[in-house]
């Protein structure tokens, strides 16, 4: 018999992997640099300055310079409207416009968790 | 010459008397943490009358149970959604909340708010400190993953705000409500941290009433209860030897939401699977700590189950047996759960005792802290009222079990010099004497 005490590595590395894909629903409510702990930490702020439709990329422009981001279909993009009385909803890689105001949460290997697009 | 020196050894000695009646007395607890708590319970973030103290009561534990919703009067912030004709649909489900406590969560977004929805019970905020981090990151909420932003407890109530808080269902910050500041953030989470637990417990204890002492043992068996597995010193984390090193606050799904006849389904009310952690869910929920269990019912993330009794029973059951985390168990230890009556029974006794010494120690320690404090100061007033509620705890959790009546003896006497207490006086006499009658009841259920 198996001994009661252990439960096969694999298993127990499987229950505790998947922490990173949470995508709290909250956070389409959360304007642009304000989420905390991430915005002025992890994310990237500013202009949408261009995009690759063929990788899904952007180039994020910001005061500290030019990053390029891609999505997937695990981005989350939330289309925020602010006080115009429009609700908050989810987006595409299509609603990504060069000019407009985002924050992007990504990776170290620059896939983007979420985007926050400033709708005017 | 002698008299100049005495008139200025005196003066000196009134200056050093009125220095003294000047300078107050630095308050015994810590200024984040009470402003912390400040925030919690007044703080309305301009929203639509909640506080974070709404749903998270100190009476009730930092939580709320359904017998202490029926005590509230209509006009508490609770009842928003019966009250305020913008939140009438689709915030929250009147019924299910005065029945079974339940909140509705839209964990897994806000695009349909007629059907995307699960109802939750409130997770009570102790011990927070040593339950929460896990190798995957901090676990928040039932499904572990309920705070935006970068996941800690410090960003939970911004996600709790923009859940909880909106004047109308168009959550515009700004208009509907207001985020917490950095400075608000920092308070909050060094008061919920600072309530209950800050460390887990060293099992086994020794233990001096049969039955919960037989529990315990039931309880580190892995081949009879298995609990300590998930449940590492009746704690939220997983047993280091088990799931690694570090591996701490776990998700696991155990088959809840498999169960039968579920109360709120009996009700005919919506009430949508609940698919747990991440979107779309995977059906994993968050470990709880058990130490606060036998005191902060009904259990599980649904309300489904109201005794501790039931709840240990659950793992015999087959919803727990046939779902994945009852199929890794039997996998490892070569059988599933099966307790007869007696061990279940022993085992919520061991879960019950252990609860009732945690209220003993953190009513001591409200109690120490009150008497740091001068007799007449406000605070102390607080303090020994919550001192209180952890006393009626301890005693409805003992006499629930039929167990320890002679320790529920000496309870009621801390009750009656804590009611002293509270009444005035040389409130410090009184205090002392609640702490004996603590040490007393203690001693009672371990040695």
């Amino acid at each position: 018999m198996r001994k009661a005490n252990v439960i096969p590595v694999a298993i127990a590395g499987a229950l505790v992997a998947l922490g990173a894909l949470a995508h709290p629903a909250a956070e389409i409510y959360i304007p642009i640099s304000q989420s905390p702990g991430i915005s002025g930490f992890k994310s990237y702020i500013g202009e949408i300055e261009s995009l690759s439709a063929a990788q899904r990329g952007i180039t994020m422009r910001m005061k500290a310079g030019a990053k390029y981001l891609t999505l997937d279909d695990s981005t989350r993009v939330y289309l925020q409207y602010g006080a115009a009385g429009k609700k908050n909803r989810l987006g595409s890689y299509a609603d990504c416009k060069a000019g407009l105001q985002s924050e992007v949460y990504a990776g170290e290997d620059g896939k983007a968790r979420w985007i926050k697009i400033q709708v005017p | 010459m002698q008299y100049p020196l005495i008139r200025i050894g005196v003066l000196g000695v009134v200056l050093l008397l009125q220095a003294c009646k000047i300078t107050p007395v630095p308050a015994p607890e810590d200024p984040l943490v009470l402003k912390g708590e400040q925030t919690f319970f007044n703080e309305l973030f301009d929203g639509n009358g909640r506080s974070c103290g709404s749903c998270h009561r100190a009476e009730d534990n930092f939580g709320i149970s359904p017998a202490f919703i029926a005590a509230l009067p209509k006009t508490d912030g609770l009842f928003v959604a019966e009250t305020n004709p913008a939140l009438q649909q689709g915030f929250e489900n009147p019924a299910l909340m005065r029945l079974f406590g339940l909140i509705l969560e839209n964990q897994d977004g806000f695009d349909d708010l007629a059907g995307n929805f699960n109802m939750r019970g409130v997770p009570h905020t102790l011990a927070l400190r040593n339950s929460i981090a896990s190798r995957a990151g901090p676990r928040t909420g039932w499904g572990g993953d309920g705070a935006p932003g970068d996941g800690s407890l410090r960003a939970f109530a911004v996600g709790a705000v923009v859940q909880h808080f909106p004047k109308t269902l168009n959550r515009v910050a700004g208009v509907d409500f207001r985020l917490p500041t950095d400075a608000e953030l920092d308070a909050l989470e060094a008061f919920q941290l600072s309530l209950g637990r800050q460390q887990d417990l060293s099992l086994p204890l020794p233990l001096r009433g049969v039955i919960a002492r037989r529990g315990q043992e039931i309880f580190l068996d892995n081949t009879l209860g298995k609990c300590n597995a998930c449940h590492f010193n009746a704690g939220a984390n997983g047993d280091p030897a088990i799931f690694g090193p570090g591996a701490g606050n776990l998700n696991f799904n155990t088959g809840v939401e498999a169960l039968p006849d579920q109360p709120a389904d009996l009700t005919g009310e919506k009430n949508p699977p609940d698919d747990g952690f991440g979107i779309p869910g995977n059906g994993e929920f968050n470990t709880p700590p058990l130490v606060e269990a036998a005191d902060t019912g009904p259990f599980f993330h649904n309300n489904s189950v109201e005794t501790i009794e039931g709840a240990v029973a659950f793992y015999n059951g087959d919803a727990f047996t046939a779902s994945p985390a009852g199929q890794l168990l039997i996998g490892a230890t070569g059988s599933a759960i099966n307790l007869d009556a007696t061990r279940v029974v022993e085992v919520a006794a061991f879960l019950r005792v252990i609860n009732a010494l945690e209220n003993l120690r953190a009513a001591g320690a409200l109690i120490d802290t009150a008497i740091a404090y001068n007799n007449g100061q406000a605070r102390q007033l607080v303090l020994i009222e919550r001192a209180g509620f952890e006393l009626e705890d301890a005693i409805e959790v003992l006499r629930g079990g039929g167990l320890h009546p002679e320790a529920v003896s000496e309870m009621l006497d801390g009750m009656g010099s804590l009611d002293l207490a509270r009444a005035g006086g040389d409130r410090k006499r009184y205090l002392r004497a609640a702490k004996t009658s603590l040490g007393a009841a203690r001693a009672q259920l371990e040695n």
